[in-house]
Protein backbone atom coordinates (compact mmCIF):
# COMPACT_ATOMS: atom_id res chain seq x y z
CA UNK A 1 0.00 0.00 0.00
CA UNK A 2 1.20 3.28 -0.83
CA UNK A 3 2.68 5.79 2.10
CA UNK A 4 -0.07 8.16 1.86
CA UNK A 5 0.67 11.56 2.25
CA UNK A 6 3.48 12.38 4.54
CA UNK A 7 6.53 11.69 2.10
CA UNK A 8 5.40 13.25 -1.33
CA UNK A 9 3.81 15.80 0.94
CA UNK A 10 6.93 17.53 1.64
CA UNK A 11 7.85 17.31 -2.34
CA UNK A 12 4.32 18.80 -3.18
CA UNK A 13 4.71 20.85 -0.57
CA UNK A 14 7.89 22.12 -2.03
CA UNK A 15 6.58 22.98 -5.26
CA UNK A 16 3.43 24.71 -4.12
CA UNK A 17 5.43 26.67 -2.13
CA UNK A 18 7.64 27.75 -4.96
CA UNK A 19 10.99 26.17 -3.42
CA UNK A 20 12.88 24.07 -4.73
CA UNK A 21 12.75 20.34 -4.40
CA UNK A 22 14.12 19.22 -1.17
CA UNK A 23 16.67 16.10 -2.25
CA UNK A 24 16.46 12.70 0.37
CA UNK A 25 14.78 9.16 -0.28
CA UNK A 26 14.33 7.98 -3.81
CA UNK A 27 10.78 8.09 -4.19
CA UNK A 28 8.38 5.06 -4.82
CA UNK A 29 5.98 4.49 -7.87
CA UNK A 30 3.00 6.07 -5.84
CA UNK A 31 4.98 9.37 -4.85
CA UNK A 32 6.86 9.69 -7.99
CA UNK A 33 2.71 9.54 -9.96
CA UNK A 34 2.01 12.25 -7.23
CA UNK A 35 4.96 14.17 -8.17
CA UNK A 36 4.76 14.22 -12.02
CA UNK A 37 1.06 15.22 -11.36
CA UNK A 38 1.46 17.77 -8.85
CA UNK A 39 4.55 19.30 -11.94
CA UNK A 40 1.89 19.24 -14.30
CA UNK A 41 -0.40 21.13 -12.43
CA UNK A 42 1.88 24.04 -11.69
CA UNK A 43 2.16 24.81 -15.11
CA UNK A 44 -0.78 26.76 -14.97
CA UNK A 45 1.15 29.18 -12.28
CA UNK A 46 2.23 32.44 -13.56
CA UNK A 47 5.55 31.75 -12.19
CA UNK A 48 6.24 29.15 -15.04
CA UNK A 49 6.16 32.01 -17.39
CA UNK A 50 8.63 34.14 -16.60
CA UNK A 51 11.49 33.77 -14.44
CA UNK A 52 12.12 36.19 -11.48
CA UNK A 53 12.86 39.73 -11.68
CA UNK A 54 16.24 40.30 -12.73
CA UNK A 55 17.06 36.85 -13.51
CA UNK A 56 17.75 37.27 -17.09
CA UNK A 57 19.68 40.75 -16.73
CA UNK A 58 22.19 38.92 -13.82
CA UNK A 59 22.52 35.83 -15.49
CA UNK A 60 23.64 37.33 -18.47
CA UNK A 61 25.85 39.46 -16.69
CA UNK A 62 27.57 36.03 -15.24
CA UNK A 63 27.66 34.89 -18.59
CA UNK A 64 29.80 37.91 -20.04
CA UNK A 65 32.00 37.31 -17.37
CA UNK A 66 32.20 33.82 -17.80
CA UNK A 67 32.64 34.18 -21.81
CA UNK A 68 34.54 37.50 -22.08
CA UNK A 69 37.02 36.72 -19.20
CA UNK A 70 38.35 33.81 -20.83
CA UNK A 71 42.16 33.65 -21.30
CA UNK A 72 42.40 32.72 -24.79
CA UNK A 73 39.91 35.70 -25.80
CA UNK A 74 41.84 37.82 -23.49
CA UNK A 75 45.25 37.15 -24.91
CA UNK A 76 43.75 37.56 -28.58
CA UNK A 77 42.71 40.93 -27.26
CA UNK A 78 46.27 41.95 -25.15
CA UNK A 79 47.85 41.01 -28.73
CA UNK A 80 45.65 43.93 -30.77
CA UNK A 81 46.21 46.20 -27.78
CA UNK A 82 50.18 45.82 -27.75
CA UNK A 83 50.27 46.41 -31.98
CA UNK A 84 53.12 46.31 -33.38
CA UNK A 85 55.19 43.35 -35.34
CA UNK A 86 56.77 41.62 -32.94
CA UNK A 87 53.44 41.38 -31.09
CA UNK A 88 51.26 39.89 -33.28
CA UNK A 89 54.35 37.30 -35.41
CA UNK A 90 54.57 34.60 -33.09
CA UNK A 91 52.69 33.75 -29.85
CA UNK A 92 56.26 32.84 -28.02
CA UNK A 93 57.76 36.50 -28.72
CA UNK A 94 54.28 38.33 -28.12
CA UNK A 95 54.61 36.36 -24.28
CA UNK A 96 57.99 37.44 -24.02
CA UNK A 97 57.68 41.38 -25.61
CA UNK A 98 54.42 41.54 -22.75
CA UNK A 99 56.68 39.94 -19.87
CA UNK A 100 59.79 42.57 -20.60
CA UNK A 101 57.57 45.25 -20.81
CA UNK A 102 55.59 44.41 -17.45
CA UNK A 103 58.58 42.94 -15.10
CA UNK A 104 56.85 43.97 -11.19
CA UNK A 105 53.43 42.13 -12.27
CA UNK A 106 51.26 39.49 -14.72
CA UNK A 107 48.84 40.20 -17.46
CA UNK A 108 45.75 38.74 -16.97
CA UNK A 109 46.37 37.37 -20.42
CA UNK A 110 48.10 34.83 -18.70
CA UNK A 111 45.32 33.81 -15.64
CA UNK A 112 43.76 30.46 -16.70
CA UNK A 113 40.67 28.96 -15.32
CA UNK A 114 40.43 25.59 -13.10
CA UNK A 115 39.18 23.36 -14.89
CA UNK A 116 38.88 19.76 -14.63
CA UNK A 117 37.37 17.74 -17.81
CA UNK A 118 35.03 15.41 -15.47
CA UNK A 119 34.85 18.13 -12.60
CA UNK A 120 32.14 17.80 -9.64
CA UNK A 121 30.80 20.89 -8.21
CA UNK A 122 31.49 21.00 -4.26
CA UNK A 123 29.92 23.13 -1.57
CA UNK A 124 32.51 24.54 0.01
CA UNK A 125 30.95 27.64 2.37
CA UNK A 126 27.39 29.37 2.41
CA UNK A 127 26.39 32.91 1.73
CA UNK A 128 26.46 33.73 5.24
CA UNK A 129 30.14 32.63 5.72
CA UNK A 130 31.35 35.55 3.22
CA UNK A 131 29.29 38.08 4.64
CA UNK A 132 31.94 39.69 6.35
CA UNK A 133 34.09 41.02 3.70
CA UNK A 134 36.80 38.04 4.38
CA UNK A 135 38.49 35.66 1.89
CA UNK A 136 37.58 32.35 3.07
CA UNK A 137 40.25 29.56 2.83
CA UNK A 138 38.65 26.68 1.21
CA UNK A 139 39.88 22.74 0.73
CA UNK A 140 37.96 20.38 -1.11
CA UNK A 141 38.54 16.93 -3.10
CA UNK A 142 41.70 17.78 -4.81
CA UNK A 143 42.29 21.67 -4.02
CA UNK A 144 42.89 24.31 -2.04
CA UNK A 145 41.77 28.25 -2.57
CA UNK A 146 40.03 31.21 -1.10
CA UNK A 147 36.09 32.38 -1.85
CA UNK A 148 35.64 35.92 -1.40
CA UNK A 149 32.72 38.70 -2.24
CA UNK A 150 33.73 40.89 -4.92
CA UNK A 151 31.82 43.61 -6.67
CA UNK A 152 30.55 41.23 -9.49
CA UNK A 153 29.73 38.48 -7.68
CA UNK A 154 31.80 35.75 -6.15
CA UNK A 155 35.09 34.94 -7.22
CA UNK A 156 37.42 32.10 -6.31
CA UNK A 157 40.99 31.39 -6.94
CA UNK A 158 43.81 28.39 -6.26
CA UNK A 159 45.73 28.78 -2.97
CA UNK A 160 48.76 27.67 -4.37
CA UNK A 161 51.39 30.16 -5.38
CA UNK A 162 52.26 29.68 -8.88
CA UNK A 163 55.85 30.37 -8.10
CA UNK A 164 57.02 27.01 -6.58
CA UNK A 165 53.87 26.07 -5.03
CA UNK A 166 53.54 26.88 -1.19
CA UNK A 167 50.41 27.30 0.17
CA UNK A 168 49.06 31.49 0.34
CA UNK A 169 47.56 32.62 3.03
CA UNK A 170 44.92 35.18 3.26
CA UNK A 171 45.44 38.77 4.66
CA UNK A 172 41.66 40.38 5.48
CA UNK A 173 43.48 43.52 6.45
CA UNK A 174 45.05 44.20 3.04
CA UNK A 175 42.53 41.45 1.06
CA UNK A 176 45.01 40.22 0.06
CA UNK A 177 46.36 37.13 -0.47
CA UNK A 178 50.19 36.40 0.32
CA UNK A 179 53.09 33.36 -0.25
CA UNK A 180 55.15 33.16 2.68
CA UNK A 181 57.98 31.89 0.70
CA UNK A 182 59.11 34.78 -1.26
CA UNK A 183 56.06 37.20 0.02
CA UNK A 184 54.58 37.53 -3.46
CA UNK A 185 50.97 38.95 -3.07
CA UNK A 186 47.94 38.46 -5.00
CA UNK A 187 44.72 40.12 -5.05
CA UNK A 188 41.67 38.03 -3.97
CA UNK A 189 40.84 37.83 -8.13
CA UNK A 190 44.34 36.06 -8.90
CA UNK A 191 46.59 38.95 -10.02
CA UNK A 192 49.86 39.32 -8.89
CA UNK A 193 50.05 42.73 -6.91
CA UNK A 194 53.28 42.74 -5.65
CA UNK A 195 56.54 40.66 -5.98
CA UNK A 196 60.19 40.75 -5.77
CA UNK A 197 60.44 37.94 -8.21
CA UNK A 198 61.60 38.42 -11.73
CA UNK A 199 59.78 37.81 -13.77
CA UNK A 200 56.64 37.87 -11.73
CA UNK A 201 54.82 34.63 -10.63
CA UNK A 202 51.80 33.70 -13.08
CA UNK A 203 48.34 34.83 -11.30
CA UNK A 204 46.58 32.51 -9.84
CA UNK A 205 44.34 29.90 -11.52
CA UNK A 206 40.50 31.45 -11.26
CA UNK A 207 38.07 27.98 -9.95
CA UNK A 208 34.84 28.09 -11.23
CA UNK A 209 32.33 28.91 -8.53
CA UNK A 210 28.30 29.48 -8.52
CA UNK A 211 25.75 30.15 -6.28
CA UNK A 212 23.27 27.40 -5.12
CA UNK A 213 20.59 27.17 -2.61
CA UNK A 214 22.46 29.53 -0.26
CA UNK A 215 25.71 27.39 -0.88
CA UNK A 216 28.96 28.59 -2.66
CA UNK A 217 30.15 26.08 -4.87
CA UNK A 218 33.62 25.15 -6.90
CA UNK A 219 34.36 22.73 -9.74
CA UNK A 220 36.70 20.58 -8.21
CA UNK A 221 38.23 17.73 -9.39
CA UNK A 222 36.76 14.05 -9.58
CA UNK A 223 37.08 12.15 -6.44
CA UNK B 1 28.76 23.66 -49.97
CA UNK B 2 25.72 25.38 -49.00
CA UNK B 3 25.89 28.30 -46.91
CA UNK B 4 23.69 29.41 -43.90
CA UNK B 5 21.73 32.52 -44.74
CA UNK B 6 22.37 35.32 -43.00
CA UNK B 7 19.27 35.94 -40.78
CA UNK B 8 19.37 32.46 -40.57
CA UNK B 9 22.43 32.83 -37.32
CA UNK B 10 23.12 34.87 -34.09
CA UNK B 11 25.46 37.21 -34.54
CA UNK B 12 26.74 36.79 -31.10
CA UNK B 13 26.13 34.78 -28.03
CA UNK B 14 24.16 37.78 -26.43
CA UNK B 15 21.73 37.35 -29.21
CA UNK B 16 21.64 33.55 -28.59
CA UNK B 17 20.91 34.55 -24.93
CA UNK B 18 18.33 37.01 -25.42
CA UNK B 19 15.79 34.92 -27.79
CA UNK B 20 16.24 31.57 -25.85
CA UNK B 21 16.72 32.18 -22.22
CA UNK B 22 12.99 32.45 -21.38
CA UNK B 23 11.90 29.98 -23.59
CA UNK B 24 14.75 27.78 -21.72
CA UNK B 25 13.34 28.93 -18.20
CA UNK B 26 9.86 27.80 -20.07
CA UNK B 27 10.63 24.53 -20.91
CA UNK B 28 12.71 23.68 -17.80
CA UNK B 29 9.91 24.68 -14.98
CA UNK B 30 7.20 22.51 -17.12
CA UNK B 31 10.15 19.87 -15.85
CA UNK B 32 10.59 20.74 -12.71
CA UNK B 33 7.44 22.57 -11.49
CA UNK B 34 9.23 25.34 -9.04
CA UNK B 35 11.32 29.02 -10.45
CA UNK B 36 14.64 28.30 -8.07
CA UNK B 37 15.23 25.16 -9.72
CA UNK B 38 13.99 26.41 -12.85
CA UNK B 39 16.21 29.27 -12.75
CA UNK B 40 19.32 27.38 -11.46
CA UNK B 41 19.12 25.10 -14.13
CA UNK B 42 18.43 27.84 -17.10
CA UNK B 43 21.96 29.06 -15.34
CA UNK B 44 23.62 25.44 -16.10
CA UNK B 45 22.04 25.22 -19.76
CA UNK B 46 23.64 28.92 -20.64
CA UNK B 47 26.93 28.05 -18.73
CA UNK B 48 27.46 24.71 -20.34
CA UNK B 49 26.43 25.48 -23.95
CA UNK B 50 27.49 29.43 -24.57
CA UNK B 51 31.39 28.62 -24.41
CA UNK B 52 31.12 25.85 -27.22
CA UNK B 53 28.88 26.96 -28.93
CA UNK B 54 29.28 27.50 -32.96
CA UNK B 55 28.18 30.82 -33.46
CA UNK B 56 27.89 30.84 -37.40
CA UNK B 57 25.24 27.53 -36.91
CA UNK B 58 21.87 28.15 -37.95
CA UNK B 59 19.23 29.06 -35.54
CA UNK B 60 17.30 25.12 -35.91
CA UNK B 61 20.88 23.83 -34.80
CA UNK B 62 21.57 26.49 -31.75
CA UNK B 63 18.15 25.36 -30.57
CA UNK B 64 18.92 21.80 -31.13
CA UNK B 65 22.28 21.98 -29.13
CA UNK B 66 20.30 24.18 -25.89
CA UNK B 67 17.49 21.72 -25.96
CA UNK B 68 20.16 18.67 -26.11
CA UNK B 69 22.31 20.37 -23.33
CA UNK B 70 18.95 20.85 -21.23
CA UNK B 71 18.02 17.59 -21.49
CA UNK B 72 20.80 15.88 -19.71
CA UNK B 73 21.29 19.37 -16.95
CA UNK B 74 18.01 17.91 -16.16
CA UNK B 75 19.01 14.44 -15.97
CA UNK B 76 21.73 15.22 -13.69
CA UNK B 77 19.62 17.41 -11.88
CA UNK B 78 17.12 14.70 -11.64
CA UNK B 79 20.13 12.02 -10.54
CA UNK B 80 21.23 14.79 -7.73
CA UNK B 81 18.22 15.72 -6.12
CA UNK B 82 15.66 12.56 -5.96
CA UNK B 83 17.96 9.23 -7.24
CA UNK B 84 15.87 8.98 -10.00
CA UNK B 85 14.50 10.29 -13.49
CA UNK B 86 10.86 12.28 -12.28
CA UNK B 87 10.86 14.02 -15.91
CA UNK B 88 12.53 14.08 -18.98
CA UNK B 89 13.01 16.28 -22.25
CA UNK B 90 12.02 14.50 -25.60
CA UNK B 91 12.67 16.43 -29.01
CA UNK B 92 9.45 17.10 -29.75
CA UNK B 93 8.80 19.11 -26.36
CA UNK B 94 12.30 20.91 -27.02
CA UNK B 95 11.37 21.95 -30.36
CA UNK B 96 8.14 22.79 -28.84
CA UNK B 97 9.38 25.26 -26.61
CA UNK B 98 12.06 26.68 -28.19
CA UNK B 99 10.21 26.94 -31.94
CA UNK B 100 10.20 30.18 -33.30
CA UNK B 101 8.33 32.20 -33.46
CA UNK B 102 7.69 31.04 -30.07
CA UNK B 103 4.72 29.21 -29.76
CA UNK B 104 2.07 29.92 -26.68
CA UNK B 105 2.12 27.32 -24.59
CA UNK B 106 -1.03 25.15 -23.66
CA UNK B 107 0.11 23.48 -20.66
CA UNK B 108 -1.55 25.82 -18.38
CA UNK B 109 -5.01 25.14 -20.18
CA UNK B 110 -4.23 21.29 -20.24
CA UNK B 111 -3.48 21.89 -16.44
CA UNK B 112 -7.05 23.45 -16.48
CA UNK B 113 -8.63 20.55 -18.06
CA UNK B 114 -7.02 17.90 -15.98
CA UNK B 115 -8.64 19.65 -13.13
CA UNK B 116 -12.27 19.85 -14.59
CA UNK B 117 -12.29 16.17 -14.80
CA UNK B 118 -12.01 15.76 -11.34
CA UNK B 119 -15.24 16.01 -8.58
CA UNK B 120 -15.74 19.44 -7.18
CA UNK B 121 -13.95 18.71 -3.71
CA UNK B 122 -10.72 17.23 -5.20
CA UNK B 123 -10.69 20.29 -7.94
CA UNK B 124 -11.31 22.27 -5.58
CA UNK B 125 -8.47 21.42 -2.84
CA UNK B 126 -5.45 21.39 -5.95
CA UNK B 127 -7.05 24.58 -7.41
CA UNK B 128 -6.64 26.25 -3.54
CA UNK B 129 -3.13 24.50 -3.41
CA UNK B 130 -1.47 24.95 -6.94
CA UNK B 131 -3.33 28.17 -8.85
CA UNK B 132 -3.68 29.93 -5.74
CA UNK B 133 -0.81 28.95 -3.90
CA UNK B 134 -2.47 28.61 -0.49
CA UNK B 135 -1.06 27.02 2.33
CA UNK B 136 -2.47 23.46 3.64
CA UNK B 137 -4.02 25.50 6.52
CA UNK B 138 -5.32 28.16 4.55
CA UNK B 139 -6.93 25.54 1.80
CA UNK B 140 -8.35 23.53 5.01
CA UNK B 141 -10.31 26.83 6.15
CA UNK B 142 -11.71 27.88 2.78
CA UNK B 143 -12.78 24.56 2.44
CA UNK B 144 -14.29 24.14 6.03
CA UNK B 145 -12.31 21.09 6.91
CA UNK B 146 -9.38 20.07 9.21
CA UNK B 147 -5.81 20.22 8.46
CA UNK B 148 -5.63 16.33 8.52
CA UNK B 149 -8.28 16.09 6.04
CA UNK B 150 -7.45 18.80 3.95
CA UNK B 151 -3.84 16.84 3.45
CA UNK B 152 -5.51 13.27 2.45
CA UNK B 153 -7.97 15.37 -0.06
CA UNK B 154 -4.66 16.42 -1.46
CA UNK B 155 -3.23 13.70 -2.01
CA UNK B 156 -6.20 11.42 -3.16
CA UNK B 157 -7.03 14.29 -5.78
CA UNK B 158 -3.09 14.04 -7.00
CA UNK B 159 -3.28 10.65 -7.84
CA UNK B 160 -6.89 10.85 -9.72
CA UNK B 161 -5.54 13.60 -11.52
CA UNK B 162 -2.06 11.55 -11.96
CA UNK B 163 -4.17 8.13 -12.90
CA UNK B 164 -6.77 10.36 -15.76
CA UNK B 165 -3.32 11.86 -17.27
CA UNK B 166 -1.68 8.17 -17.53
CA UNK B 167 -5.41 6.90 -18.63
CA UNK B 168 -5.11 9.69 -21.65
CA UNK B 169 -1.58 9.26 -23.03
Amino acid sequence: MSRGPRRSGSLVDALVGGKPLPGGRVPDADELRVLRAAIDLRAAHPAAGLPSEGFVARLRHDLARELDGSPRRTAVSRRAVLAGAAAAAAGAAGVVAERALFPGGSRSADQVALDPAAGQWVAVATDADLDGGGARRIETVGLVGFVAQAPGGVVAVSGVCTHQGCLLRSNDESRQLECPCHQTRFSREGKVVTSELHPAPQPLPRLRVRRRNGQIEVLAPPS
Amino acid sequence: MSETPADDRYASWDEVYADNVVRVYRLLFSRVGNRPDAEDLTTDVFMAALGPLRINASKGEVRAYLGATARSVLASYWRSRLGVEVTTIDDDLAADYLAAPPTESDAPARARRLLNRLPERHRRILELRFLESCSIKEAAQAMGISVGNAKVLQHRALRMAAAAQEADS
